[in-house]
């Protein structure tokens, strides 16, 4: 907020206020123009900022872990439904997002890297590529999810595909391809807001890095950015097999 | 034993009763800091959120208190009082529903919480000021929408959303689910909070046993809330997915099962009984050594057990559902484990008890409030056992006695506990004082009317009087009647409490720096207390209980090793 | 309590709470995790067209998405380099998640151990049943289609039955007057004349699937 008042107290007046990155040995000597008024030190500010980012991937796992619970509880329900209906996926179009995903993850790490040995230009290409690949993703799962509306692979009540002109010729006697559709659904949308949600965190750190905000010394925004990316990928790896390789 | 009044110990304290100049460095309060409703609007400060909150929770809580007397009233009588069976369920939906999500759940950790935990560790503010903002907005945006809900038609399907009735029921679910996901992101933000202020933002030599135990009682909620509350968020998702698109996984048409949902819901609705309960024993814990002058018996003790109920709480869950077809094996397991969950939290009974005897007992409002508590409490905790023994919960499920339980304890427990808190820290948050004897009429009143109201309904509850009913059978009336009337001298109680807050904000004399002597550090500072909290860093040398009248080995020991 | 001293000051300054380790890690280890975890997708997808037994399949798919999971963590998460206590958040949260499987899954799993009428497997069944009856009592197929494995003998589906004493059923397929009740009924709900084709329990609650019910029948598109 704009009006946060600077700190006059006097453990900031002792310390001759130096702004600017020139900090020695990492440890916050003199204050960064990045320190914020309610910490001592960068090197508390940052290692608080971690660990809020993991305790907020730890609720993000729960969260998606009464996914994965569903999932799980809908394949004992109806383990025929799941072989069958997952035919009607594309695991080729899958494969593609696990590997467009994995290589998001390893930019976004090059790109922390970058900021760790201060290469400003390796932060900003890395940035892109990893927003382009969060984008391919999406488009992907775009071109999904609009030839399954069309033939009417909806979840739940929805349902309404034509399954022989689909292809599928076997169907077991308790089909209730609503169920796994309802399933697929939620869990890709669910993931799939997450990575919208990290491309618009991955622009704005592209305005900064171009602003050049990261340095060695603060480049917490990025990193916990990488760490919630990684976790989006770290889901995607477990959603590709269970719903698109059910054999 | 010595027995000091207030203004013996503030003038110990060092500050006159009188005079409003602000202390030190002439520095304004932090009410008085900055001026305009913007300046609140857009506020970092821990405290200003602290009081928005506060003025946000005790709306809800007047009128989530109000459908609870016209609950009570319509229960006057078996006929029609007040209202029709369709608006009835509503208002104990409602009742249930803001009190849980709007009321109780961030009740002391984001009132008194956000307030204290700064000041108790000697940190400027917590760990992500802005995020703390924003908290605050998600919660009002939540209760918007429980709010239209209500103003859409309103939803009757209990607290609880049972499915399959809230799968097909045609009333407002979407909007209260949405607007309870909303308040659920508020809460885990919140704990994420002050996990990280209670780990990162300690003043030197504030180790973790030197911690108030309302520190530590905070953060055990807080890791609840990190945990638990997602698990909610999801629940309600999957509620609103099977809604909108029949998905079957809650519906046994559609190979499906209800119970599936149970299990969701209760994962995150146990421990939440949790983060209510746990931050109201840390205020306990504070109350009671300040008014004993007396070190804590078992610190450790009851440190720990409060991460320790915090683990257990979740292993618990099914035991709401000994009787909805889970199975019996599970069952027996979860009681089991109900079981285990009542020691950590006797072993805080008992060293309250215990740090009360030989103590310099001052029957301050605060002190009444912690004494109403541990009798209040522990009625609730005991019965609680009760419920735990599968055989008796088939008989004493879905009945009055279970209602009685958990107002014993939320009620009893926690509400008791916050208003006692609200008193023991008024003068710190205002800078000014209450009148003390309005303040223990009050609590006469809250204590007593509460236990006519719900001690009945563990009456009513054990002869089979079934719960969320609209009528009941002539055998009941009396105890319904007895009830009710309790409700009202609870309500006098509460509105005369309010009262005293409001007379005192008029026209309180103003506070000394430290009325009550307390030696954790939020007392260390200015009255209200000015923007930054502190004038210069703090350090800390001794413990928050090493209160000096009453020498106890214990006392000496820690002042050996705190040099 | 005391004010602070000009030496306090200064440790505080320099960041005496924890002092992170910038680890920089070497590139040729980031492009290696990233090697492995392409290999590791190959044979993920490699597996899966084997045609290994459902079982099997499913664990050594969590297995291999476990291999990557873990590289993802470790290094490109940096948790094998940093703190130990983000390692520790990380695996409690995972405690609790197995806590929250164990416990529902187990509920589910051991529904029939004390009174077998009530396994999960059989009370599905019998609503699955009902279902079928009222589809078929719609009429939305003429006849029941073919029905290669005529253990349509319901009458053995009426040994889990727990409606009132397990009238046999008889295995009538086509029979609209066959009691159609409302579906929907939590069990235990009277089957009538449970004969739809059914798939038939055994005693042990488990069901073996027929073949080929009515491609056109789909349960999902009827109202409940």
């Amino acid at each position: 907020m704009s009006d946060l008042i600077h700190d006059q107290t006097p453990l900031a007046q002792a310390h001759n206020v130096t702004s600017g990155a020139a900090d020695h040995g990492g440890h916050g000597a003199g204050h960064s123009r990045h320190l914020a008024h309610h910490f001592n030190s960068m090197s508390q500010q940052n290692a608080s900022a971690k660990l809020g980012m993991w305790l907020f991937l730890a609720q993000e796992l729960l969260f998606f872990s009464g996914l994965f619970l569903m999932y799980a509880l809908g394949r004992y329900f109806y383990p025929e439904t799941f072989l069958a209906a997952h035919e009607l996926l594309d695991w080729k179009l899958g494969a593609v997002n696990t590997v467009v995903l994995l290589f998001s993850s390893l930019t976004m790490a090059l790109a922390i890297r970058g900021a760790q040995t201060n290469n400003q230009k390796s932060i900003v290409t890395n940035l892109v590529l990893t927003i382009v690949c969060a984008c391919a993703f999406l488009v992907i799962k775009y071109f999904e999810y609009s030839h399954k509306f069309h033939v009417g692979l909806l979840p739940g009540k929805y349902f309404s595909a034509n399954l022989s002109e689909l292809g599928l010729h076997h169907i077991p006697a308790d089909f209730a391809p609503g169920v796994f559709f309802g399933v697929y659904f939620v869990m890709t949308g669910a993931h799939g807001i997450h990575v919208l949600v990290g491309i618009g965190l991955m622009i704005w750190l592209l305005v900064r890095a171009r602003r050049g905000d990261f340095e060695p010394q603060s480049y917490a925004a990025l990193e916990n950015t990488g760490l919630y990316w990684h976790l989006v990928d770290l889901i995607w790896i477990y959603l590709f097999p269970l719903l698109y390789l059910v054999r | 034993m010595l027995v000091r009044n207030e203004s013996a110990v503030a003038q110990q304290a060092g500050a006159t009763s009188a005079g409003a100049a602000p202390v030190a460095g002439g520095e304004p309060s932090y009410l008085t800091a900055r001026k305009g409703i913007g300046s609140w609007l857009y506020t970092i400060d821990h405290k200003r959120i602290g009081l928005m909150y506060l003025v946000a929770v005790l709306t809800f809580f007047l009128i989530a208190g109000v459908f609870a007397l016209m609950v009570r009233m319509e229960l006057l009588n078996q006929a029609k009082d007040i209202v029709d069976a369709d608006t009835y369920n509503k208002l104990f939906t409602l009742h249930g529903a803001m009190m849980v999500f709007l009321v109780i759940i961030p009740s002391v950790p984001a009132t008194l919480g956000n307030f204290l935990i700064p000041l108790m560790l000697g940190a400027k503010d917590v760990a992500f000021p802005r995020l703390n903002l924003w908290s605050f907005y998600i919660y009002c945006f939540g209760a918007v929408f429980l709010v239209y809900s209500i103003a859409a038609g309103s939803f009757d399907t209990g607290w609880t959303f049972y499915t399959p009735y809230s799968t097909t029921t045609s009333t407002e679910v979407i909007s209260a689910t949405t607007g309870a996901f909303i308040l659920g992101f508020s809460s885990i933000l919140t704990g994420l909070n002050f996990i990280v202020t209670i780990h990162k933002m300690r003043a030197p030599g504030q180790t973790w046993t030197k911690l108030p135990l309302f520190v530590w009682a905070t953060y055990a909620t807080s890791v609840i809330q990190v945990l638990a509350t997602p698990v909610l968020a999801i629940t309600l998702c999957l509620l609103m997915m099977e809604r909108l698109f029949g998905i079957g996984i809650f519906d046994p048409a559609m190979g499906g099962d209800p119970v599936l949902f149970q299990h969701f819901f209760w994962f995150y609705s146990h421990p939440a009984v949790y983060i209510m309960i746990l931050p109201g024993f840390g205020i306990i814990s504070e109350i009671i050594t300040i008014n004993s002058r007396k070190h804590i018996f078992g610190y450790k003790a009851v440190a720990l057990s409060s991460v320790a109920i915090a683990i257990i709480g979740f292993l618990v869950w099914g035991h709401h559902m000994f009787v909805s077809g889970q199975s019996e094996l599970v069952s027996v397991i979860f009681s089991f484990l109900t079981y285990a969950v009542a020691i950590p939290t006797a072993i805080k009974v008992f060293s309250w008890v215990a740090t009360m005897y030989g103590g310099s007992i001052r029957l301050t409002a605060p002190m009444w409030y912690a004494l109403s508590f541990l009798f209040l409490f522990t009625i609730g905790g005991l019965t609680g056992l009760f419920l735990g023994a599968l055989s008796v919960d088939v008989h004493l499920h879905d009945t009055y006695f279970v209602v009685a339980h958990f107002h014993y304890v939320m009620m009893g427990g926690t509400i008791v506990a916050f208003i006692g808190g609200l008193h023991h820290w008024w003068a710190k948050m205002t800078g000014r004082m209450y009148n003390e004897a309005s303040a223990k009429i009050a609590c006469a009143l809250i204590f007593i009317g509460f236990n006519v109201t719900f001690f009945t309904q563990f009456i009513l509850g054990s002869k089979g009087m079934p719960r969320r009913y609209y009528t009941y059978l002539p055998e009941f009336h009396s105890l319904h009647v007895i009830s009710t009337v309790g409700s009202w001298i609870l309500a006098a109680g509460l509105f005369t409490t309010l009262g005293c807050f409001i007379a005192s904000l008029m026209k309180g004399a103003r506070a000394p720096q430290n009325p009550w002597g307390g030696l954790s550090l939020e007392w260390a500072t200015q009255t209200p207390p000015i923007e930054h909290n502190f004038h210069h860093q703090i350090v800390v040398t001794s413990g928050p209980y090493d209160f000096p009248e009453i020498q106890t080995t214990t006392t000496n020991s820690h002042n050996v090793k705190g040099h | 309590m005391r004010f602070i001293s000009k030496k306090m000051e200064a440790s505080i300054a320099a960041g005496g709470h924890d002092a992170e380790e910038h680890h920089v890690l070497p590139l040729p280890l980031y492009f290696a995790v990233f090697g492995a975890l392409l290999v590791l997708t190959v044979i993920t997808v490699g597996v899966s067209l084997l045609g290994l037994p459902a079982q099997l399949a499913i664990a050594v798919a969590m297995a291999v998405a476990s291999v990557k999971a873990a590289l993802v963590v470790l290094y490109f998460m940096h948790l094998r380099y940093d703190a130990k206590f983000y390692s520790f958040i990380f695996i409690a949260s995972l405690f609790f998640i197995a806590l929250f499987f164990v416990f529902t899954i187990g509920d589910m799993a051991s529904r029939g151990l004390v009174i077998p009428e009530q396994a999960t497997e059989v009370w599905r069944n019998e609503q699955l049943a009902i279902k079928k009856e009222k589809a078929q009592a719609d009429g939305t197929t003429g006849g029941v289609g073919t029905d290669a494995a005529a253990g349509g003998s319901a009458a053995t589906g009426s040994e889990s039955n727990t409606a009132g004493g397990g009238a046999p059923a008889t295995p009538n397929a086509g029979d609209e007057s066959g009691g159609a009740n409302s579906a929907g009924e939590k069990p235990p709900a009277e089957p009538g004349a449970s004969g739809a084709p059914a798939t038939a329990p055994d005693t042990h609650g488990n069901t073996t699937p027929q073949e080929g019910g009515g491609t056109t029948e789909n349960p999902m598109q009827h109202p409940q």
